[in-house]
């Protein structure tokens, strides 16, 4: 007896992940694509790509497809320091992504000269409502086809990991500021409101990698971060 | 994708930031005149105060009117990994640090506090409110809950000159780990009143829970800090898997 078709699929699709047809970050055609092409039911399509989802081969996000997913960056770095509320099943909806140049402000952010060319994106990240707006920037050298790489789907770290520029360290600043009409704008705010404001610096272990400044609407929410005794004196 | 040329306020913005950021600029300096900033940027006036408008948003600068535009520099930066006294973090930076008790009782633990501090309903906790005044100013005001089980001599120290964690670790506790979580309040008028600001004006909220080394509630603090003077920092150490 032949095994299930489910399961067949789930083979011929991990084959193809694993001979880099569908490569890391790319997208996978879609389950009714897949099902028409191979004449089985949408829904064996869905129970093969959940196996895989299952496995830690793929990434389903609900209205969007499913993505083949990056090598995990060997040590998790991102839960480290402030915690965002939201997590990873906050939406991203992405309202900027561009190339600029460091400018004098960046270029001593990152070492680097003023002329160096950074990816600038510019998202706000919601569950039912707007949590916070985010902006960052990456160093245009460590990851060429940073947009292509689906920003909004993975983390930073793994996506940096998988350009082989691992995180190793980060050092966050958190204060509070006054909102700009454009962060009121986006996360519905009333004139005179102030947001959580904070800014991470993420490094390999050559130097600055990333930067990253968020903005939290925050007057029901909290950054949570837990820490621990440097061993100094002891 | 082809290179975004910023706007001529946001490369204004971002010059003065560098130059911000650099060393030698310190707290209280003042920025050139405007009449001369227009020079040096080729700007109109308008696209200067945009750009002022939104470094004093960001807590950059400040401005005093008819005098010109002050570099604000002097956050008090907590570094929350370090897990630091106040005593010890003013101390480290010559900052002067006077303590003032507000309240200093025992009360019975209700169910939030017995589910934090681990102890029964009803236990004698020790909770002392005092203000902390950093170079003469106040900078927040600490609430501390203490169980009294653990620590029963903690209610005879005089709190106002000694440390409340160098107490604790004289008393056996061996601080080892701690969760705050970070959010936004409004000063009620009681604390309004005693940071002298507006009643309603937006402040840090910070609650926290420290324990030891076997993961036992030593202190569970909360405290309001007045957010213009005020930053917290976390840095990760290289190897650090947590």
């Amino acid at each position: 007896m032949s095994k299930p078709y489910y399961l067949q699929l789930k083979e011929v699709i991990q084959e193809k992940i694993e001979d880099g047809t569908y490569s890391p970050g790319k997208e996978l055609p879609s389950e009714r694509q897949i099902a028409e092409h191979y004449g089985v039911h949408p829904h064996t399509t869905r129970a093969a790509l959940k196996l895989l989802e299952k496995d830690g081969l793929l990434q389903l996000v609900p209205r969007r497809g499913a993505f083949v997913n990056l090598r995990r960056s060997e040590e998790d770095n991102t839960e480290l320091g402030f915690t965002l509320p939201g997590g990873k099943k906050g939406r991203r909806k992405r309202i900027v992504v561009q190339i600029r140049q460091a400018g004098p402000y960046y270029a001593k952010i990152f070492q680097v000269h003023p002329e160096e060319e950074l990816y600038y994106v510019k998202r706000v990240v919601k569950e039912k409502k707007p949590l916070y707006m985010e902006e960052l920037f990456v160093l245009k050298k460590n990851v060429p086809d940073f947009p292509e790489l689906h920003p909004d789907i993975f983390s930073l770290s793994d996506i940096l990991a998988q350009k082989n520029v691992p995180i190793t360290r980060t050092s966050q600043l958190l204060k509070i500021c006054d909102a700009s009409k454009e962060v009121r704008k986006k996360l519905k705010l009333p004139e005179g409101s102030v947001v959580l404001h904070l800014e991470r610096t993420d490094y390999d272990r050559e130097g600055p990698v990333a930067f990253t400044k968020y903005y939290l609407r925050s007057e029901d929410l909290a950054v949570e971060v837990k820490f621990k005794k440097t061993p100094i004196d002891e | 994708m082809k290179l975004v040329e910023l706007l001529a306020w946001q490369q204004v913005k971002e010059q003065l930031m560098a130059d911000i950021y650099s060393d030698n600029v310190k707290n209280g300096d003042r920025l050139d005149s405007e009449r001369t900033m227009m020079r040096r940027f080729g700007v109109t006036r308008d696209t200067l105060r945009r750009a002022f408008d939104e470094l004093r948003r960001e807590g950059l600068i400040y401005s005093v009117p008819a005098s010109g535009h002050y570099v604000s520099k002097n956050k008090n930066i907590r570094n929350l990994r370090d897990l630091q006294s106040l005593t010890e973090w003013s101390r480290e930076r010559e900052i002067s640090l006077e303590t003032e008790i507000l309240k200093k009782r025992v009360v019975e633990a209700d169910k939030d506090l017995a589910e934090r501090l681990r102890v029964t309903l009803g236990s004698p906790i020790f909770y002392l409110q005092r203000l902390r005044i950093l170079d003469g100013k106040l900078s927040l005001i600490e609430n501390s809950y203490i169980s009294l089980i653990r620590f029963p001599g903690i209610g005879s120290i005089d709190l106002e000159s000694e440390s409340l964690y160098r107490s604790m670790e004289e008393m056996g506790a061996k601080f080892s780990h701690g969760e705050e979580e970070i959010s936004i309040t409004h000063l009620t008028e009681e604390e309004a009143d005693l940071f002298g600001l507006p009643p309603g004006s937006p402040a840090f909220f910070l609650r926290s829970l420290v324990f030891d080394t076997s993961s036992e509630p030593l202190e569970y603090l909360y405290s309001v800090h007045p957010y213009k003077f005020q930053a917290f920092r976390y840095d990760s150490v290289e190897g650090d898997d947590e």
